[in-house]
């Protein structure tokens, strides 16, 4: 099974849903800070908004893009940052970490962030969502969009909901010179 | 000033030290970059204690004694001020981090495709080498040695240079792998080679001829012998600086470096990296090699010293301050300013360093021709 997002650029309506359900049901404890923090200029949450004002404008939303070849994985000394084999998502086992901050540098699209009390990496899944996963339905983001633009599912099932709409779309994924080879699907028509 | 007295002193120093690294520690907060003072002031000595080994090493491997046995006389205080350095830069990257007390779980959990994993074994394991060095020559006296005894030392000392150059460039590395940052591009592994030995003959000048002050023709043979070192490794360090630029020119890696070389930072770069940094210690090296004078060297390394950490502020922090976003044509930005925790924690970490080399001395024979008596290897 390898689990992997998707956002449809044709259907999202910017209004944000995503961004404040992931944030308020996985972090709530930030959500009563005054302070942003400022690895995310805002209070927190896994997903970071990049605008485009000049000429078209354009957005994309990032968080963890789960990579099947994860640069975070590959320098995280602990094995704290790992694939997860029963989903393919890349998973942070914070029993493991020790804080090193090499998963956030080496993350090429800044998924990664600084909890502002315990001082230790977040990323997509938050512990609320990884807990809604196991359980077999789709993180938050997914569900609480109202435009249907989100999606998540197993990739390598071709019957899933995921794989249709790749198959019948015109889709790409984020930086992929890099190599990191991103689960994460972004549909441009 | 008596003996007991600077171990009391020195002893101060190692709990104020320390008291103010916890202090700092308690009081860390979140950057925009990742990667701060801490890692700049870790990097650089890091590196410096590998420099000092490769140092070093001129006379425990290659076998260079100068014409008077001084490299034999100052032999255990070069691997004493590596050990200390180390030990300040394992203090440094210990607060770094969120939880220092679980820094074992790098040996426990061990990722064998990370070079920061790698880089905490390679360095423990240079500590303990320096350790059983230092031991060696202690026990032995520095003298010249029987036949089996001289074999066993340059065992030792082969250790010793592997690991460092293992170390370094796998430090260096840790940069140059890390594909998230364009600037961290070009020849990481020589070039970090390169300051490290400048730090490394820098750094032993400073402390080795402090310690030595009033001995006159050891010190005028060290004046020329550093002055020497300076002098040949400044124009290879130049040239591999201007190597990184120029190919940096033609790739990603100029979205930072041109800050760096044309941008705000450029005026830095330009009079502190290359003016102070490379031409004027390399002038005053120079003349302490020629003509044998102990403060021109003194100063060559105090400016190399001042200049090279800010030089490694430069291609660690500025280097993070701007990277693509999955986004055409958009450039993510961050702004970094040294925080009063880091400032703390650098603080307590440059205290401990001279601290831990006077205690040693005091404590161990390290000085030229002493002798251990108590316990095979105190005084």
């Amino acid at each position: 099974m390898r689990l992997a997002y998707l956002w449809d650029s044709t259907k999202c309506i910017a209004c944000m849903a995503c961004v404040v359900s992931c944030a308020g049901s996985n972090y709530s404890e930030i959500m009563r800070f005054e302070e942003p923090n400022p690895m995310r200029k805002w209070l927190g949450g896994n997903i970071r908004v990049v605008i485009r004002e000049v000429g078209r404008p354009e957005l994309r939303l990032v968080s963890c893009f789960h990579c099947d070849k994860p640069p975070c994985v590959l320098v995280c000394p602990t094995r704290a940052s790992h694939i997860d084999r029963d989903t393919g998502l890349v998973l942070l086992d914070e029993t493991k970490c020790i804080g090193c901050k090499a998963c956030i540098v080496a993350c090429p699209y800044g998924a990664r962030w600084l909890h502002p009390t315990t001082l230790l990496p977040e990323k997509c899944p938050g512990p609320v969502c990884i807990d809604i996963i196991r359980g077999g339905r789709k993180p938050i983001c997914v569900s609480v969009c109202p435009a249907n633009a989100r999606d998540f599912g197993d990739i390598d099932d071709p019957n899933s909901s995921i794989s249709i709409k790749i198959s019948k779309s015109k889709s790409e994924r984020p930086l992929e010179s890099l190599g990191t080879e991103p689960k994460y699907f972004i549909v441009k028509g | 000033m008596k003996r007991l007295t600077l171990e009391i002193l020195s002893i101060l120093a190692i709990i104020i030290g320390l008291i103010l690294i916890v202090i700092g520690f308690t009081r860390k907060a979140i950057h925009e970059v990742s990667w701060g003072s801490l890692v700049v002031g870790y990097t650089i000595f890091a590196i410096m204690a590998s420099g000092s080994s490769i140092v070093n090493s001129i006379y425990a491997l290659f076998g260079y004694r100068g014409p008077k046995m001084e490299l034999v006389n100052i032999a255990k205080l070069g691997v004493l001020f590596s050990i200390a350095t180390l030990i300040s830069a394992f203090l440094m990257i210990f607060a770094e981090v969120s939880r220092p007390l679980d820094f074992w779980k790098i040996y426990v959990y061990f990722n064998a495709n990370s070079r920061i994993a790698w880089m905490t074994l390679l360095y423990t394991i240079l500590l303990i080498f320096l350790i059983v060095e230092l031991v060696f020559f202690t026990r032995v006296g520095s003298i010249e040695l029987v036949r089996p005894l001289k074999w066993i030392e340059l065992v030792i000392a082969a250790l010793v240079l592997i690991t460092t150059i293992l170390a370094t460039s796998n430090l260096a590395q840790i940069y140059g792998s890390i594909i998230a940052i364009p600037g961290w591009y070009g020849l990481l592994a020589p070039y970090f080679i390169a300051i490290a030995i400048l730090l490394g003959a820098s750094g032993q000048a400073l402390f080795i001829m402090l310690t030595l002050r009033g001995k006159t023709e050891l010190i005028q043979f060290l004046s020329r012998y550093y002055g020497f070192i300076l002098a040949l490794m400044l124009p290879i360090l130049a040239f591999f600086l201007l190597w990184n630029i120029v190919t940096a020119r033609y790739s990603i890696a100029w979205l930072t470096y041109s800050e760096i070389v044309t941008g705000v930072y450029s005026l830095g770069f330009w009079v502190v990296v290359v003016v102070l940094g490379i031409i004027a210690p390399f002038i005053l090296a120079l003349y302490s090699f020629t003509t044998g004078k102990y403060l021109p060297v003194i100063l060559a390394s105090i400016l190399v010293l001042i200049t090279s950490s800010y030089n490694m502020y430069l291609q660690i922090i500025v280097h993070q301050l701007k990277a693509l976003e999955p986004l055409a044509g958009i450039i993510r930005e961050a702004s970094y300013t040294i925080t009063g925790s880091e400032i703390l924690i650098i603080l307590g970490s440059i205290i401990i360093w001279p601290a831990l080399y006077v205690l040693a001395i005091q404590l161990l024979p390290l000085m030229p021709g002493e002798k251990p008596s108590r316990l095979y290897i105190f005084k």
